[in-house]
């Protein structure tokens, strides 16, 4: 259920400030449901991870923690892939507000990701949100 | 050449979705938030939308899409399923060891629903891509 912006964490973040480090491990069976559901076949994945997958699955817990306020959208998406990361590998997410506004009643935020892998980084990205009413949203992911 | 990705977003399709990437947005859903929004109906999920992206440069570059690949993204308009996209590319530039190009991901209606840029790197001694 969405929160409203004031009751969502969201509404306590602040630029510069870092979440807390959690954990995301896609199993064999968790990389066949996402394949099943986005009608990915590609033999790549085999042995590693969609790393588009990995991406969802820190997404998915970023707004685990921020909540889901009433009227978000999720406006944009940087990923940069540098490393492979096997079925059953555990992948570290760190995320930090790389910026944090609000104007006339609409938040704009982003937050930088990091994946580590094995005292690697796999991978590293920015999501791009906005929290509008929704009359005055116009795109909406 | 990348060869584009077309495939058809259902409800079911985004449901199996919202499951698997435990994403349960009440947005993408059969809810009353999804009725009640500028929509009316439930959208599909950006990222099920970005995933055809992906797909599509993995088809072409293998593992090298997850030993370098980078893309930057925004969406255009919603999802609104059931709705058939293709997501395509264009080189944009290339130089020794990386290749760029524009992507995009289209409705059969022709409404633009996502661009950006994708880069992969590129292995001249593996397959010549």
């Amino acid at each position: 259920m969405p929160e409203s912006d004031e009751d969502s964490p969201i509404a306590d973040l602040s630029r510069g400030d870092q979440l807390d480090t959690f954990e995301v491990c896609l199993s064999a069976e968790d990389v066949a449901a996402y394949l099943a559901a986005t009608g990915e076949r590609s033999a790549v994945w085999g042995v590693s991870v969609p790393p588009l997958a990995i991406g969802a699955f820190a997404l998915g817990g970023l707004m685990e923690r921020v909540g889901i306020p009433e009227g978000l959208v999720h406006t944009g998406q940087e990923f940069e892939f540098l490393r492979p990361v096997p079925h059953g590998e555990p992948v570290e997410v760190q995320i930090t507000i790389a910026s944090y506004s609000e104007r006339r009643g609409v938040l704009v935020a982003a937050f930088d990701l990091e994946l580590h892998a094995a005292g690697e980084l796999a991978g590293r990205g920015r999501a791009n949100i906005i929290v509008a009413p929704p009359e005055t949203a116009e795109v909406t992911a | 050449m990348i060869v584009p990705v077309t495939r058809l977003i259902d409800q079911a399709r985004v449901d199996a979705y919202a499951d698997a990437g435990h994403d349960h947005n009440p947005l993408h859903l059969d809810t009353p938030e999804a009725s009640a929004s500028q929509f009316g109906r439930p959208i599909a999920h950006g990222m099920l939308v970005l995933a055809l992206v992906s797909e599509m440069m993995a088809n072409t570059f293998g593992q090298r899409w997850t030993e370098g690949g980078h893309f930057k993204v925004r969406w255009r308009a919603p999802a609104i399923p059931p709705v058939t996209i293709t997501a395509s590319a264009e080189l944009k530039s290339s130089s020794d060891d990386v290749a760029t190009y524009d992507v995009a991901c289209t409705s059969d209606d022709g409404t633009v629903l996502l661009t950006g840029t994708a880069r992969a790197p590129l292995d001249w001694s593996a397959d010549g891509t």
